[in-house]
């Protein structure tokens, strides 16, 4: 016996409902998804062959300060209170002029920053090249080849951070669990930031060859579900602000969405990265059984915009976090390989990939910014999208 | 005021004798004579506590305790009320609860405003004051006028207490806690009286008669216009009853005694006990449960109280109220970012009415799977007033469980192999043809169209009626005789705590003829048994003592009319 | 079948085990008074919290088998000892509620106060240390004592406000002078006066008593018993009130301890460790002497900065930055503070059975509750922080049970915490973390 009623039906009917008194958004018949992302990671790899030399480990104190000239006494005093401003002042103020060489990364020319030796990364290739060699967009670089075996992968973001001790997870968590990557994503699923994507025109679920895909910053937090996931079918608001929006054309085949490239920003977290600024970014996401999102984004990012998020904290990164700011600083510089600068060529972008995946949720677009202002004081705020 | 003791057995004969007379007589607008019940001696439920405590002192005082959890009986926790008592672990609670809540009554926050006069010295003695406050508020308490005597031995407390201490303040406090773990508070307890109208029966006496009606439509005790009116004999006749009857229907507070029934018949007190596996059901959280009671609840007052809306047509809504998380499980858009918004199923939509809400499907399942058994037991018991027996002893479920079984991929599947065992058969054939009419919803409340893949057949049957899914379900429960008459009788023995009694049947039965000629609205059922004579007959049980004739529970007021 | 009292009050149903209404039976009567009335006499029940930062591994220290008879895991063995009356909580989690977690901070104060913080340092609701202290510790000397084994005294987890930080006390040497200084006053010598508060409470309920035979005579005979078995409730509260009316007996277990030396404080983990042991010696003494009954332990501060002695590499940075060893699922580094941290504890528990008191130990009448601030510290998991229940709170609370949480809210173990402590509460928490489900298995 054939169930009475058809649940896809349904939900349209819902939606028409919901949306009286409110703009209705696309009226064809074609379907709009909404989706929040409930993960969100660097996509960092953890192969074998990746850190020949070891990871990054701890600056040796002793070392930076008996050639700072401190006597052996005064080395121990330090290191009876290796929490305090003493110690901090003379840890960071190694630069040769005693400058504080995490404020000021280029006065302690440092190429000690170990990277990543592996030839496989996930990511996509950014620059459209085999090899690598500069491009009026690119710098020269090596290419990776992907986990899934896609050739001329750029991911420079993962060669600077692979051997980083607090980045580098797991072989057997697919390099997931390190501290440093992990961080934003449990911020995000508790509900710090929120990202939604929207998928609008799909024709056919599978294959549909024109859509457009929204990404944007979402004005709610997620909601956690009894089992420490993301709550699905939430209905979410879309931020208002612009500064965080953007689409994209996109194309659904065989059950997997791609997007073109695309420039946007998103909010991030204050310890690591306050802002996510991606260039050329695209969507590579496959429709999952139960209606979710999972794949990869990958793009450039501001690498100087990485690495200020991260030397902010100046002392708790050399000391808590084996880093070493002069020589991650040295190593972006290196390993930079987009948008070179018109002047001096370096370049001013960096190739990145993100694990990414999404729950399908009810997606309220905020107040129309342009247009009848007295129309939009008649009508509620919002309009609603559909999932 | 007769003592009775001295009629012995006698007045049992009486009391037939009296029963064949009215009925042979009838009574026109007043439907069938009633029997009566005996009096009820009912434990005041949390709920009732909180809200008594922040009638007299406002909603700034903090109620932090626990209470014993109810028992239900009959259906109904208003019954098991009438049963329980107060032991030695409880009684603790309560006495910490008194003392808390004097405390902050009299402190210096509060005094100026709740304690209504000022001693003349802090450190002494105010015989004045003290009887002022606590009479009043004792009034407020026992829900009677104090007598003469227990003023006096509530002001001999607050002075020995303000003696032993040197603080008026602390003398209030101690004499305030105790009025406050007094059984004459804990306890609603009646009292009967003979009954003017017809004699040699009984009828509870006027405060009695007060109480029955506040905690009916208001779910707390009598204000102070009700007590008034208890005072002057205007709750001696329907008619002046109706005037304060129709008082408290026009209140807001009305929709709080209906909250209060429908939480009590519902079983919604089990809600915050439902546990679900996290694995299956990630959606279900404690917060989801507690929205899910207040989703029902709101549909319920706003379709009975607001919209004075047919009690039948709860089984078919399409009306209802979301919360953001409760959106999440229907799958639908919400604006609202907190709170509640009402929301509209458009036509087909399976969603109609209350046993299509998560309240109803997600209570009635087990952790990890729907259950039709559990849903069709509930609407039999708990909608329709029809007892299910509990299965026997030495029943082999596991092809029930086993929902991994490939064999039996649908829960039709399962419990249909389940039933050709012979023991089972004779009750799952009337449960399980309800519930398999639920089936679309999973055991959280959330659609569905298939379980393991395979399609869900949602035929249903509930006795001659077949139909299909929940609309069909909803349809056919709207036309039940059966549900409306279920609601007359829950309601009424949670109006008097007790399951109607033999000489009450015929009354009750009236009752729901009248319930469908006023198009089965509840406010109008709730008027016609709090103003009737009926609600308030008494009978007295053989071995009774002198009910009527107490001095300590009997209100000075009362002397005039024995 | 023999219908006990509990069998009465505890059901099961479904996947957990739920209250039962209690219906009123004329058996209850007896067993029920005899019960309470024993009780009366019983010894004081002590309450006391310990805490450690940085949390424990997963997979180390979570029992495969729920419920008692438990394996103990990998990283509580030290406690092995202590089985039958060690409670593990695992899977309850802590919610934000959007408000952002607080590294090292948002979970411990989850599960102290039922409320995620604002921010470091801004709490909505005190301590419940602190609700147990106000409910058991009024008439001793002190109210409660923290003490902390890492040298700060602002690593104190009790909290009124976010303003009222009761101070921890870091020194051995001036715990000694505070408890057994020139205040302390021997317990077993000291005159004895009743609290006249608790004469005016006696006396007052007299005025209920009163009423019996006038109420009784008013209903039928079910009733009556109902009421009649109010006012045995009211009888068993007015000997509870005598019981306090009465000089106490002596504190058999009340002894002075010597004076120990000054000691070097600091974050050094043998200093923690040593300074610790004195501070928990120190406190069994002011325990068994009466001069408080709450008391809060810090051994390790929030996001831990033990370290070994001439290194500057703490606890937490290890858990950050060490990779997992996948042959042992564990940080090896961290996991050395993990285990000083759990012997720490052992030296606690055993430190307070080691006081002989009436038909048991210390430990037998108190409830220890010891947790972290976070799961896994590596990325400040606010799922599943370990929370354990050690002692038998004087036989008012079941033990020796591992209870898996299933993602229910932290403050479930609160909410049941402190009411088998006795503070009158049904439900606590707020937000999503408010609740009314008291773990039933643990409940008496």
């Amino acid at each position: 016996m054939q169930p009475i009623f058809n649940l896809d039906r349904i939900r349209c009917l819902t939606l028409a409902v919901s949306a009286v008194g409110i703009f209705a958004t696309a009226a064809s018949a074609a379907e709009t998804r909404g989706f929040a992302i409930s993960w969100f990671q660097p996509a960092y790899y953890a192969g074998d062959d990746d850190c020949p030399a070891g990871v990054s480990q701890e600056i040796d104190w002793k070392e930076v300060f008996a050639k700072e000239g401190k006597t052996p006494a005064e080395i121990q005093a330090l290191f009876e209170h290796p929490l305090s401003p003493d110690f901090q002042k003379a840890a960071l103020g190694r630069g040769p002029h005693g400058e504080n060489v995490c404020a000021d990364p280029a006065s302690l020319p440092d190429s000690s920053w170990k990277t990543v030796q592996g030839k496989q990364a996930y990511g996509a290739n950014l620059d459209g090249t085999q090899d690598g060699t500069a491009t009026p967009n690119s710098c020269t670089h090596q290419k990776f080849t992907g986990i899934d075996g896609t050739p001329a992968v750029d991911n420079q973001l993962y060669r600077v951070m692979g051997c980083s001790k607090i980045h580098r997870g797991s072989k057997a968590k697919d390099g997931h669990d390190a501290f440093g990557i992990e961080y934003l994503n449990e911020r995000m699923r508790e509900g710090l930031v929120t990202y939604l994507i929207e998928i609008t025109g799909i024709d056919d679920i599978r294959n549909s060859n024109n859509v457009q895909v929204g990404i944007y910053q979402g004005a709610d937090p997620l909601v956690q579900d009894g089992a420490g996931g993301v709550q699905a079918d939430s209905t979410m608001r879309i931020a208002a602000d612009t500064r965080w929006q953007a689409t994209v054309r996109g194309r659904i085949k065989d059950g997997v969405l791609t997007t073109d490239p695309v420039d946007f920003n998103l909010r991030g977290e204050a310890v690591w990265l306050p802002e996510f600024h991606f260039k050329r970014a695209q969507l590579r996401l496959e429709f999952q059984p139960d209606g979710s999102l999972k794949g990869h984004l990958s793009g450039y990012q501001d690498w100087a915009s990485i690495y200020w998020g991260m030397a902010k904290t100046g002392f708790l990164l050399e000391k808590f976090s084996a880093g070493n700011c002069p020589a991650m600083y040295n190593a972006f510089q290196r390993m930079a390989d987009g948008d070179p600068d018109a002047k001096t060529g370096q370049c001013t972008t960096i190739s990145s990939a993100y694990g990414v995946e999404a729950v399908p949720a009810f997606l309220i677009h905020p107040a129309e910014t342009k247009g009848n202002k007295t129309a939009q004081a008649a009508e509620p705020a919002n309009t609603v999208a559909a999932r | 005021m007769r003592v009775y003791r001295a009629l012995g057995g006698v007045w049992l004969r009486l009391a037939c004798c009296g029963l064949v007379i009215l009925s042979l007589v009838g009574c026109g607008d007043s439907g069938p004579a009633s029997s009566g019940a005996p009096t009820t001696v009912r434990r005041l439920t949390q709920e009732q506590y909180a809200t008594i405590v922040a009638d007299i002192f406002g909603s700034d005082i903090t109620i932090k305790g626990r209470f014993d959890p109810d028992v239900r009986e009959e259906g109904l926790l208003a019954i098991g009320t009438s049963h329980v008592s107060i032991t030695p672990a409880s009684l603790e609670q309560y006495d910490s609860l008194a003392r808390s809540i004097a405390a902050q009554v009299v402190d210096e926050k509060h005094r100026d405003l709740l304690v209504g006069c000022r001693p003349a010295s802090k450190a002494a003695p105010d015989d004045v004051c003290a009887r002022q406050f606590l009479s009043e508020v004792g009034r407020q308490l026992y829900r009677r006028p104090l007598t003469d005597s227990e003023i006096a031995t509530q002001v001999k407390v607050a002075d020995d207490a303000t003696r032993a201490i040197g603080d008026f303040y602390y003398g209030l406090e101690t004499s305030l806690a105790i009025l406050l773990e007094s059984p004459r508070f804990l306890f609603r307890e009646e009292i009967a009286e003979s009954d003017p109208d017809n004699s040699g029966g009984f009828r509870l006496n006027a405060y009695s008669r007060a109480s029955r009606l506040s905690f009916f439509l208001w779910n707390t005790a009598p204000d102070d216009a009700l007590l008034a009116a208890a005072e002057n004999g205007d709750l001696d006749s329907e008619r002046g009853r109706a005037r304060q009857v129709d008082r408290m229907l026009a209140s807001p507070r009305l929709k709080a005694g209906v909250r209060a029934f429908f939480t009590d018949m519902l079983g919604f007190d089990t809600l915050g006990g439902l546990a679900k596996d996290p694995q299956i059901y990630p959606k279900f959280t404690a917060t989801l449960a507690g929205e899910a009671q207040e989703q029902t609840l709101r549909t319920i007052t706003d379709h009975l109280v607001t919209r004075k809306g047919d009690y039948r047509d709860l089984f078919t809504t399409r009306r209802t109220f979301l919360s953001p998380l409760l959106a999440s499980i229907y799958q639908v858009p919400i604006q609202a970012r907190k709170g509640w918004e009402a929301h509209e199923y458009p036509d087909g939509d399976p969603h109609t009415g209350i046993v299509t809400e998560v309240s109803f499907l997600a209570l009635h399942s087990h952790p990890g799977r729907s259950s039709s058994t559990l849903r069709g037991k509930a609407v039999r018991e708990i909608l329709l007033c029809q007892a299910v027996p509990t299965p026997p002893a030495n029943v082999n479920f596991s092809i029930v469980q086993d929902t991994k079984n490939t064999n039996y991929r649908t829960a039709r599947d399962r419990l249909t192999a389940h039933r050709t065992q012979p023991t089972c058969a004779g009750c799952h054939k009337i449960i399980d043809p309800i519930g398999l009419s639920l089936e679309n919803f999973d055991g959280l409340g959330a659609l569905r169209q298939q379980e393991n893949g395979a399609p869900i057949d949602d035929s249903g049957q509930l006795d001659a009626m077949q139909f299909s899914g929940a609309v069909g379900l909803g349809k056919t429960l709207h036309d039940s005789p059966a549900a409306t008459a279920c609601l007359v009788n829950r309601i009424y023995g949670y109006a008097s705590g007790h399951l109607p009694a033999k000489g009450e049947v015929e009354w009750i039965k009236y009752l729901q003829d009248r319930f469908a000629a006023d198009g089965y609205r509840v406010p109008d059922l709730m008027r016609r048994i709090a103003i009737s004579d009926a609600f308030y007959k008494i009978t007295i049980p053989p071995n009774s003592p002198t009910q009527a004739n107490s001095g300590a529970g009997k209100a000075p007021s009362m002397e005039r009319k024995s | 079948m023999r219908f006990t009292r509990r069998t009465a009050l505890r059901g099961v149903l479904g996947g957990g085990a739920v209250s039962v209404a209690l219906p009123f039976l004329d058996c209850f009567l007896n067993d029920n008074g005899t019960a309470i009335a024993a009780t009366g006499a019983q010894l004081p029940v002590r309450f006391g919290t310990w805490f450690w930062g940085c949390g424990l591994t997963p997979g180390r220290w979570i029992p495969n088998k729920t419920g008692t008879g438990y394996d103990m895991p990998t990283e509580l063995k030290p406690l092995e000892a202590f089985r039958d009356r060690l409670t593990i909580c695992s899977g309850f989690k802590a919610n934000t509620d959007g408000k952002g977690a607080v590294p090292h901070y948002t979970g411990s104060m989850s599960i102290l106060t039922g409320s995620a913080p604002k921010g470091q340092g801004l709490v909505d609701f005190p301590t419940f240390d602190t609700t147990i202290a106000d409910t058991i510790g009024t008439a001793t000397r002190f109210r409660s004592l923290e003490l902390t084994a890492t040298g700060n005294p602002r690593d104190s987890n009790s909290l009124r406000s976010s303003a009222v930080i009761n101070a921890a006390e870091p020194s051995p040497a001036a715990f000694y002078a505070r408890l057994f200084g020139a205040d302390f006053k021997d317990p077993n010598a000291a005159n004895f006066t009743p609290d006249p508060k608790v004469m005016v409470r006696k006396s007052a309920l007299s005025a209920i008593k009163e009423q019996r035979d006038a109420l009784l005579a008013e209903v039928g005979t079910t009733d009556r018993a109902r009421l009649d078995q109010y006012f045995t409730s009211i009888r068993q509260l007015e000997q509870q009130l005598e019981i306090q009316l009465e000089k106490p007996a002596p504190l058999e277990a009340c002894s002075v301890p010597s004076q120990p030396a000054v000691t070097k404080t600091g974050t050094q983990i043998d200093d923690a460790i040593a300074n610790h042991k004195l501070l928990a010696e120190l406190l069994a003494h002011a325990l068994a002497c009466n001069q408080t009954k709450v008391f809060n332990m810090v051994f390790a501060d929030a996001g831990s900065s033990l370290r070994k002695a001439g290194s500057t590499v703490t606890h937490h940075q290890l858990t950050h930055e060490e990779p997992i060893d996948e042959k042992t699922g564990c940080q090896p580094e961290a996991t050395f503070f993990v285990e000083r941290i759990v012997e720490a504890l052992q030296t606690m528990l055993v430190t307070l059975d080691g006081v002989k008191e009436g038909d048991g130990t210390l430990l037998d009448h108190s409830l220890v509750f010891a947790h972290s601030e976070c799961s896994f510290a590596k990325i400040h998991s606010l799922e599943t922080i370990p929370m354990l229940i050690a002692g038998r709170a004087g036989g008012k609370i079941k033990t020796g049970i591992h209870i898996a949480g299933n993602g229910d809210p932290v403050t479930r173990v609160g909410l049941t915490v402190q009411q088998a402590m006795g503070v009158p509460m049904n439900e606590w928490g707020a937000g999503s973390m408010q609740t009314s489900k008291s773990i039933s298995e643990l409940m008496v």
